[in-house]
């Protein structure tokens, strides 16, 4: 059974993948330019960030320093002689310096609530530039803290299991979840059916960003509940700690250690 | 634990551990971290936000029942933070803590929340204090108290080296604090070296141990671990949007279940490994996934489910701008060496459809699911069999001035051998509305219907739930003030003999309101939090009512 489930998965994904075109950008941008002077790779404060992914979220507090930096690479089928950037959707312009590797680093102070419209020019002894519009990307700096982003994605959670709504709990939870998130889902629906009136105060102990995708968050928590089998009220208290995933300024649970909040009557 | 007992246990402490020596180091470290906040191109931000609660039980069951603690109790939590540069170094710290003589908050009446400060020069970075680095699933997604260092060097493209050392413990007055805050001395130390090949492929190399102290057991059955992970992790993404991920973990634990003398230590080696593809492109996104971790893997300081092999698939698909299928399977067993009576196999088919401008209506989106929760051998060693259907269906929509959010369910438990014959209907709705009066005023009025039905065939019982209220929220703008009050009733009526009846009626207001005089604060704010429960059981002496009113203040500046 288990081989011919493994089949079947496999033979299904080779098909899909069959059917899957290259992002639509990618496709037009390369057949207007094939030799054209363009980006190996970019990374925005230390994360790559492929030429599709055109929007970045950040927290200002994750920055270091309070700068947003930025590394790139030029693809070596050209030699760059100028490459500019700019922050403000072409507005302006700065020369950065590149080194013999063709790669190149900039930095800027970025501040709370404030979007950069990032584009990145690079010119070649002939005076060719590359496709400048594809190098864009939105930078926005959020205006809130973490520990107020982590207070609201927890109250968001908190809400939701509270009023028993699954799937706005679950939208919660990162789909990478560590525990697998359909086997959670069925722990957190089992609590909804065997508990009534859930009620759930907490403190967060600490929360520790990791500077890269994820911040631990470690709290603790008092809730009371009524048992729907036996109709009695309980109460308890632990302290858990939850890793939540940051994908462009949006926190999703990502995995649980210790006295688990949710999910904790199967 | 007595103070004789508590000072034995200071004792125990490694050298660094000790409060004196310590605290000395840790203000030392603060102090260096801070000092660079008085040059240029540097900011410091604080919080603060004080609340006193007053809370009122009354009611023979609220001792048992009730999760508020009476009298007058305050709580206070104080962040302070701040980022700069200094040459070419970058920095940032965070420190705070926590007051409270609320028990129900924390055992601590003062204690640390956050010491971190981190600083890097692009190449070079160094954390110390509150410290988080993940270096993948299996190897390390811990926080430690200690610190970190890093080497990565973007423009040449070096391999990315990260060394961790810390402690793992919950909190920092555990190092210091009393009886209460007490945890088993867990050191954790780990190695990563990740190089990015191209920019399409990486791969890792980590090695982590974590070492508990056998003095430090909290309870005579605590198990104490010595275990080493060595992990290799790699991404490659041979077109655009392709890629596939692949870890393997290689596990060596020593265990000391208990500290009874007869019991002997246990040595396990296991393996993990999973790999994974996902697709992305037009209108498709696939994934897939397989999973092995033995039964003897450990993963003290990553995540990881032992005795397990999974599969796991999931296909989006956008069908027409309108419509969105997702479809997923998810398969899993244990018993990998046979070490069970029984094996559990786990198959959850589902699948869901998402539909936009739903008969025409712009505003209309709707969500229809299925899942299917089939389980052979259900884990229990019974080999009993369980077959389980979940269909949900929610539609939100706006009706005039009035936003919906209507949700009906419907699940049929199913456990072979007369375990188990359940049905259980779920369906709510809630109604909110926004309405300007002028310029100056907003009133946001709320509705909520809800319930639960369970229907137990087998011992022929019905659960019933009802939860109805209604809330009004106010927004003065000039003011900058917002209200917002709720009362309703939850009731939960039952058939089954000896089981209790109970109906909540509550009711909860509260106030936010930003005075002129904290407008220097960016976040200063007053407010006001009260509610009122009246719990009543059929057997009497459970009821209870628990009232609270907090007053706080709150400041970021």
């Amino acid at each position: 059974m288990r081989k011919l489930i493994s089949g079947i998965s496999c033979i299904v994904f080779l098909l899909l993948m069959c059917h899957i075109d290259g992002p639509a950008e990618l496709s037009a941008a390369s057949a207007e330019k094939p030799d054209e002077i363009r980006l190996e790779y970019l990374y925005i404060n230390k994360k790559m960030t492929p030429e599709t992914e055109k929007k970045i979220t950040l927290f200002r507090e994750l920055l270091s320093g309070g700068r947003v930096s930025i590394t790139g690479k030029i693809a070596d089928t050209a030699k760059a002689k100028a490459v500019e950037v700019s922050i403000d959707n072409k507005s302006t312009w700065r020369k950065v310096r590149s080194t013999k590797k063709n790669t190149f680093r900039y930095s800027f102070r970025a501040e709370k609530g404030a979007t950069y419209g990032l584009l990145i020019r690079i010119t070649d002894a002939k005076g060719n530039t590359n496709n400048i519009e594809n190098t864009f990307k939105g930078i926005t700096i959020l205006d809130r803290s973490l520990y107020n982003a982590v207070g609201d994605a927890l109250n968001s959670m908190i809400e939701a299991y509270q009023g028993k709504a699954l799937g706005s709990f679950m939208a919660c939870v990162d789909g990478s979840f560590t525990g697998e998130k359909v086997e959670y889902e069925k722990s957190v629906q089992n609590d909804f059916s065997a508990l009534n009136d859930i009620i759930i105060h907490y403190t967060l102990n600490s929360v520790t960003p990791d500077y890269k995708d994820k911040v631990s968050v470690a709290l603790n928590f008092d809730r009371s509940y009524t048992v729907v089998k036996t109709g009695k009220r309980r109460s308890d208290e632990g302290s858990t700690v939850m890793i939540f995933r940051i994908d462009n300024g949006k926190l999703s649970l990502y995995s649980v250690r210790g006295q688990p909040l949710f999910g904790f009557t199967k | 634990m007595t103070s004789a007992n508590a000072e034995k246990c200071l004792r125990n402490l490694p050298v660094g551990m000790r409060p004196a020596s310590l605290v000395p180091l840790l203000l030392i470290s603060i102090l260096v971290l801070m000092a660079p906040a008085y040059a240029a191109d540097n900011e410091v931000h604080f919080s603060n936000e004080f609340a006193y609660t007053y809370n009122d039980i009354t009611g023979p069951g609220g001792d048992d029942s009730s999760s508020l603690t009476r009298g007058f109790r305050y709580l206070n939590i104080f962040g302070f933070m701040g980022n700069g540069t200094v040459k070419e170094l970058e920095y940032n710290f965070n420190l705070g803590f926590k007051a409270t003589d609320d028990r129900r908050n924390d055992v601590a009446t003062f204690s640390p929340t956050n010491i971190q400060g981190r600083m890097t020069n692009k190449i070079h970075t160094v954390n110390a204090g509150d410290t988080f680095e993940s270096f993948s699933q299996y190897s390390l997604s811990t926080a430690v108290k200690g610190a970190s260092y890093r080497y990565f060097n973007e423009q040449k493209n070096s391999p990315e080296i990260t060394m961790v050392y810390g402690y793992v413990l919950p909190r920092w007055d555990t190092i210091w604090g009393g009886v209460e805050t007490r945890a088993i001395e867990r050191t954790a130390y780990g190695m990563r070296i990740k190089q990015n090949f191209s920019p399409n492929i990486w791969a890792g190399i980590s090695y982590v141990q974590a070492k508990d102290r056998p003095g430090t057991r909290i309870m005579s059955t605590d198990p104490i671990y010595d275990s080493n992970n060595y992990t290799v992790d790699a991404e490659y993404k041979p077109i655009p949007g392709l890629a596939f991920r692949g870890e393997f973990s290689t596990s060596r634990t020593t265990v000391s279940p208990t500290s009874l003398a007869a019991q002997n230590e246990e040595r396990t080696h296991g393996t993990a490994s999973r790999i994974e593809a996902v697709g992305e492109g037009g209108p498709s996104r696939v994934s897939l996934e397989y999973e092995r971790v033995s039964t003897e893997f450990q993963s003290i300081l990553g995540s990881a489910t032992p005795d397990r092999e999974k599969i796991k698939s999931k296909w989006r698909y956008t069908m027409t701008k309108n419509i969105m299928l997702n479809l997923g399977l998810l398969w899993f067993r244990d018993n990998l060496d046979g070490q069970k009576a029984y094996r559990t196999d786990s198959y959850t088919p589902e699948a869901g459809f998402t539909f936009k401008n739903l008969l025409g209506r712009q505003s209309a989106t709707a969500d229809l699911a299925y899942r299917y929760d089939r389980k052979f051998g259900a884990g229990n060693g019974s080999g009993i069999s369980t077959a389980d259907h979940m269909t949900t269906l929610n539609y939100r929509d706006r009706f005039g001035p009035v936003d919906s959010d209507a949700n009906v369910g419907y699940t049929i438990y199913s456990t072979e051998r007369d375990q188990r014959q359940a049905k259980e209907y779920t369906y709510n709705l809630s109604l909110n509305s926004r309405h300007e009066i002028g310029e100056a005023y907003v009133v946001k009025p709320v509705v909520y219907l809800g319930g639960m039905t369970s229907r137990d065939d087998l011992a022929l019982e019905t659960d019933r739930i009802y939860e109805y209220s209604f809330g009004m929220g106010f927004e003065l703008l000039k003011l900058k003030l917002n209200s917002d009050f709720r009362i309703g009733q939850n009731v939960l009526e039952k058939t089954a003999a000896g089981t209790d009846n109970s109906t909540k009626t509550f009711g909860s207001f509260n106030v936010y309101y930003r005075p002129p005089f904290l407008k220097k604060f960016n976040e200063g704010m007053l407010y006001l939090r009260s509610f009122v429960n009246d719990f009543r059981f059929s057997t009497q002496s459970r009821s209870f009512r628990e009232n609270s009113v907090t007053l706080g203040v709150n400041l970021q500046y």
